[in-house]
């Protein structure tokens, strides 16, 4: 096979499965099952291996094994070891929860699995409040009447009004406690319905600026692949 | 707090609610409320029906009208003992005036009919009258409502004297004073003197308070007045059961259960007071035949009616202490013989002289046209000397006029008039009610009318009678005939009465018109005769003129104007039945022995114009139309079971009324006309349509529009990003106004010092790569070309080889652009993937150095400081110099910011973010103090980021920008499209809806 062939390859196989992936606008064809089956795999195989290049093998196993290969004493290793080991038993654990239903391997596996739910949530939690809850509360402590250097400004009055009265509203939006009444629908409190009309609106408006984001996000992957499929073609049409 | 689950609708209430608060249905039952004695003395009484409370003061409950308080609902229990002045009601317990008659509310009696009569009478006190009393009872003062029942059960001198149903011989015991709960109509029959009652007017002797039509029919009042109550007992009830021997004083006590006149003859001694329940003469052997009643004993009403022989008072008869035939026994004598029996003309064979003139009463004299004779004596029954009741008027000037013009003027005013079952006297004695009738009997001797002869000429006739149109002579079936029917046919009775067997059998219409009475003439056959000139005293009211009386034969207008019109020929439906007269044979429905006659005379429709029908009607008119079959009802059915087993005629259980059935009436045709037809076609093609419109698009339809749909958007914004690259580059000037926060970003990365390395974070899949990598690119370019050595990690296992792979192309190209050696492990590393999420960044920003031994590679020692020296000095996130996070969602970044925050905080952090996550991330931006130092968004930060840090040929955004900006342009151009399309579909739609 002639070497630019060969160089040119992968570029070949993008284009081809770039147009393997077009081809959707045809509706669901096994040359787009193809192209997402390989993505999909591809992506998995490939994360397998960052996992246990990355993770397993230098923080767990490679410990293990390097300290029994040099015939280090338990003793002596495990306080360095501990870590790894429980790590080990812990994911030994997890694969317990292959076994069926109620088996007492199966308990076992929900320890690990208790063990991750409860790390990750305290961490999570912990990390919401003082990173986002608190921050975001002291920052719509907004002055109405806000000085600037050259004094009051009315562009920041304006601006921290909608704040503030935004993000009012975006909580009111989120006020479920409606009474429920005897062949009625439940309703908001009349005084929260307003609030939460004012609040659908802001979300609203996000929920838009999202859209319009990804709208372009969207448009600019499709700009990178026709121009990264023309740079691939072009050589073989002679130009460039 | 305990929860109550509704039963109704099944939702959760409290305990301590009684009725449900979603469906007001009860939680709890009711409970028994307690008895009125316990009710608290205060303001509340709980109602026992309905269990609710109710104000101490209100009688009936206010929720359920139940009567509050318990009733004493005895029987006939008064009023005042309970609730005062007032009476309360038995039937609904409510309280009313105590001069209320009947219940203002249910309008049941308040007081038994007993209580009241007595009260007229004999102004009755209240007070019931102690038990054992003549007028009270041994229950009186319990049930004074029964009192006038017990009365006539428990006392003898309750009862009038003709109920007397004591022992034989027993006399009833004389009320000792007239009883105020007898009625003075009964007083006569009951034995009872009258109490004082008022002298009728002009009654010299100041008789009993007796009606007037009584007075004058009757008698001597001296007879009532003076003679013991046995002497009121008529001869033919006195002689009831009663032997004609007087009953002995010393006679046990009268049995009171079987009347006397029911009881076998006995005999019955002429005493002062006879005893009730003798049997009258008539009905009692004969005993003495020889022993007139004696004048007194017998009523006037009937000495007056019967031509029995006025005669003085005289001794007792057999049969009766005062005289008068026994039980049984035929009446000897006119004497004997009850008055209006003798007057039908049962005359004994001994005819007695007949009644004076002034026993016969006015009202007979006067009709009868008799003589008015004067009167030189009272007159037995009445003041104006009128024959006495019973008594027939011997001349047709005691007839009373009513009786005259009925044709009854005595025509033997000397016969006596026959007694009940004697031979009918001749036919002028019939009464004229009877002669009308026409039961004239065919021997003279045979029969007699009771008041009076032979019917008179028509010009007697009433009015009434005569305007009905039956002439006397016309009146079949019941006229007085000399030609009736032989007598041994007729029975007795019915022959004195005047009445001859009828000739023709029963149902059988009569032959000739005169067979019908005069008054069912009247009623409007043809064939019945006219009337004759009327001549009855009610002439003012009833008499029609001649000219206008229907002539022979002709229906009365008013009745010929209702008979119907000639109903309308069906074929095969039976005949209608012909009319025939009331009296006669019940024609078959289904006969057809006459023609029917129309009910309406043609003559009151002359006037009617024949209705048109409506056209849309008689298109509706059934034309072809199957006669009916329906079959005769036949009730075969017999009872199997129960106590009406094998019977016939039985009503079922489930009547086949109930049962449905198919009408076996045929379906009938409608005639249609083409443009009803029409109609109802388009009628239908609308309903069809409608339902159409309402059916989803079909799904063929979808398939082809789906993808032509987007087919076009895709050929478009294929066209829209080709071609401004290919053909019309710079068609979209670069971005000239950066970003706030994209120039602070440039501003931070800028004065940035150098000694420090850069933590670049790289979390986004190579997917995303397309619009993050000229962000990305832009801003680590900038970093690498102020020599900032670099360090590379992700929270993605394929976004540190993304980084790796940024890094690798930078180097490059910096190296190719500026001549710059960037070379890894010493201006830039890249540590690899950090597993765990927040956990795993937590544990980075904790100690960097547990998390990574070597690099992404594997083959480098990251914390060596001859591999990697520019990390030797990092041990926190605080020895970075910045922390640079590229990202497509928000939430790393939020993850980032929220776990590292507290551990770098010397290390600003700057954001390259997506433009769809730019909202999402911009709060920590604008957050106070800032929790991002900068942003880059998207490709069209990236554009801006280059322009500002004035890369050389631009960079992967500015190269793009063009292609970009006309994919953005037809994205625009196409959203409004579309919008604007849909909403111009979506008014037509409602326009065609609306229409």
């Amino acid at each position: 096979m002639p070497a630019a062939l060969l160089q040119s390859l992968p570029d070949i196989m993008v284009f081809a499965l770039t147009l393997m992936v077009f081809t959707y606008l045809l509706g669901d064809n096994p040359l787009y099952r193809l192209a997402v089956h390989l993505f999909v795999g591809v992506t998995a195989g490939y994360a397998v291996l960052v996992a246990y290049y990355n993770v397993i093998h230098p923080q767990m196993l490679g410990p293990l094994v390097v300290s029994l290969s040099q015939g280090l004493a338990v003793l002596t290793a495990l306080p360095t070891l501990l870590p790894a080991l429980f790590a080990l038993m812990l994911s030994l654990f997890l694969l317990l929860k292959l076994s069926p239903g109620a088996s007492w391997t199966n308990r076992l596996g929900s320890v690990a699995t208790a063990y991750l739910v409860g790390v990750g949530s305290a961490v999570a939690i912990g990390g919401a409040i003082t990173g986002t809850l608190f921050p975001q509360i002291n920052a719509t402590f907004l002055s109405l009447l806000p000085q600037t250097e050259l004094g009051f400004s009315p562009e920041r009055m304006v601006d921290h009004f909608v704040i503030i009265f935004g993000t009012l509203a975006t909580l009111g939006f989120f006020y479920y406690g409606a009474r429920v009444r005897p062949g009625r629908p439940p309703e908001r409190p009349p005084l929260a319905r307003p609030v939460a009309l004012v609040g659908q609106v802001f979300i609203g408006v996000a929920f838009g600026v999202m859209y319009a984001g990804a709208l372009v996000a969207s448009l600019a992957f499709f700009a990178d692949r026709l121009v990264a499929m023309w740079s691939i073609l072009e050589p073989f049409l002679g130009g460039g | 707090m305990a929860v109550i689950r509704c039963q109704a609708c099944g939702k959760p209430n409290p305990d301590f609610l009684d009725v449900c608060q979603y469906c007001d249905a009860r939680l709890k039952p009711l409970e028994a409320g307690p008895a009125p004695e316990a009710a608290p003395a205060g303001d509340v009484i709980r109602c026992q029906a309905c269990g609710k409370p109710n104000p101490a003061f209100t009688e009936v409950c206010q929720f359920c009208d139940s009567p509050l308080k318990p009733q004493l609902f005895g029987f006939g229990e008064t009023t005042s003992a309970e609730a005062g002045d007032q009476i309360r009601c038995q039937s609904c317990g409510r309280l009313n005036p105590p001069f209320a008659e009947a219940c203002q509310y249910c309008e049941a009696r308040l007081r038994p009919l007993q209580e009241i009569a007595g009260d007229e009478t004999a102004g009755a006190t209240a007070a019931p009258e102690p038990p054992g009393s003549p007028g009270g009872g041994p229950e009186s003062g319990a049930q004074p409502g029964m009192e006038w029942m017990r009365r006539l059960s428990t006392e003898p001198s309750a009862e009038p004297d003709w109920m007397w149903t004591g022992a034989a011989g027993e006399e009833p015991e004389p009320a000792a004073a007239p009883s105020e709960e007898t009625p003075d109509w009964m007083r006569p029959f009951g034995g009872e003197q009258p109490a004082q009652p008022a002298e009728p007017p002009g009654s010299p002797e100041g008789g009993p308070a007796m009606p007037d039509w009584m007075s004058s029919l009757g008698g001597e009042p001296t007879r009532m007045e003076t003679a013991a109550p046995a002497e009121e007992v008529p001869d033919w009830l006195r002689s009831f059961g009663e032997p004609p021997s007087q009953p002995t004083p010393s006679a046990p006590a009268p049995s009171r259960d079987i009347p006397e006149w029911l009881r076998p003859p006995e005999s019955s001694e002429a005493e002062a007071a006879a005893p009730l329940g003798e049997t009258p003469d008539w009905l009692s052997t004969p005993a003495q035949p020889e022993a007139a009643p004696p004048a007194e004993e017998v009523l006037d009403w009937m000495r007056s009616s019967g031509g029995a022989p006025a005669q003085p008072a005289e001794a007792a008869p057999p049969g009766s202490p005062e005289g008068g035939p026994a039980f049984g026994a035929e009446p000897t004598s006119a004497a004997e013989m009850p008055d209006w029996l003798s007057a039908l003309g049962g005359a004994p064979a001994q005819p007695e002289a007949a009644l004076p003139a002034e026993e016969v009463p006015d009202w007979m004299r006067s009709s009868g046209g008799a003589p008015a004779e004067p009167v030189e004596t009272a007159p037995p029954g009445s003041p104006e000397g009128g024959p006495a009741f019973g008594a027939e008027p011997t001349s047709a000037a005691e007839m009373p006029d009513w009786l005259s013009a009925l044709g009854g003027a005595p025509a033997q005013p000397a016969e006596a008039a026959p007694a009940f079952g004697a031979e009918p006297t001749p036919a002028a004695e019939m009464p004229d009610w009877l002669s009308a009738l026409g039961g004239a009997p065919a021997q003279p001797a045979e029969a007699a009318p009771a008041f009076g002869a032979e019917p008179t000429p028509a010009a007697e006739m009433p009015d009434w009678l005569s305007a009905l149109g039956g002439a006397p002579a016309d009146v079949g079936g019941f006229e007085t005939r000399p030609e009736a029917a032989p007598a041994d046919e007729t029975p007795d009775w019915l022959r004195s009465m005047g009445i001859s067997a009828p000739t023709e059998p029963v149902g059988a219409p009569p032959e000739a018109a005169e067979a019908a009475p005069d008054w069912l003439s009247g009623l409007g056959a043809p064939r019945f005769a006219a009337p004759a000139e009327p001549t009855s005293p009610f002439g003012a009211f009833t008499e029609i003129p001649a000219e206008a009386a229907p002539a022979a034969g002709e229906m009365p207008d008013w009745l010929s104007s209702l008979q119907p019109a000639t109903p309308p020929e069906v074929p095969g439906a039976p005949e209608p039945a012909p009319a025939s007269s009331l009296f006669g044979a019940m024609p078959s429905p289904f006969a057809a022995e006459e023609t029917p006659t129309p009910l309406v005379p043609p003559a009151a429709t002359a006037g009617l114009a024949l209705g048109e029908m409506p056209t849309w009607l008689q298109s509706m008119r059934p034309v072809d139309v199957q006669p009916s079959r329906v079959p005769p009802e036949v009730d075969n059915y017999e009872e199997k079971v129960g106590i009406l087993a094998g019977m016939r005629g039985v009503l079922q259980a489930e009547p086949a009324i109930a049962k449905p059935h198919k009408s076996e009436v045929p379906v009938q045709k409608l005639e249609v006309s083409e443009a009803e037809a029409a109609q109802a076609t388009l009628l239908a093609g609308v309903l069809k349509a409608e339902a159409e419109e309402a059916r989803p698009v079909s799904k063929r339809r979808l398939q082809i529009a789906l993808p032509v749909e987007r087919w076009l958007v895709f050929a478009a914004l294929a066209l829209a990003v080709i071609f401004p690259w290919f053909f019309a580059a710079g068609f979209f000037p670069a971005p000239t106004t950066i970003a706030r926060e994209t120039n602070a970003a440039f501003e931070l990365v800028e004065g940035l010092p150098t000694d420090k390395p850069v933590l670049v974070a790289f979390d986004y899949d190579p997917a995303q790569r397309g619009e993050l990598d000229p962000a990305a690119q832009a801003v680590i370019f900038h970093l690498m070309r102020r020599g900032v050595s670099l360090a590379g990690v992700s929270t993605h296992p394929a976004g540190a080889g993304v980084g790796q792979d940024i890094f690798n192309e930078l180097a490059l190209g910096l190296k190719n652009a500026y001549g710059v050696s960037y070379t890894y492990g010493v201006n830039y590393i890249n540590l690899g993937y950090i597993p765990g999420g927040p956990v795993g960044l937590l544990q980075f920003a904790t100690n960097p150095r547990s998390l990574f031994n070597t690099d992404f590679s594997g083959a480098m020692r990251v914390w060596d400081a001859q591999s990697a020296p520019e990390m030797s000095p990092v041990y926190g996130l605080s020895d970075f110099s910045l922390i640079v996070l590229v990202s497509s969602t928000p939430d790393a970044i939020r993850a980032w910011i929220e776990q590292t925050q507290s551990f770098a905080a010397a290390a600003p952090v700057v954001a390259v973010v997506s433009a769809g996550a730019d909202p999402l991330v911009r709060p920590y931006y604008e957050a106070n103090p800032p929790q991002i130092k900068g942003m880059v968004t998207g490709i069209v930060g990236a554009a801006q980021y280059e322009q500002r840090a004035g890369l050389p040929g631009g960079g992967p955004a500015s190269n793009r920008w063009d292609a970009i900006g006309g994919g953005v342009l037809a994205a625009v151009i196409l959203i409004i499209a579309g919008n604007l399309l849909g909403a111009l579909a979506r008014m037509t739609v409602l326009r065609a809806r609306k229409r």
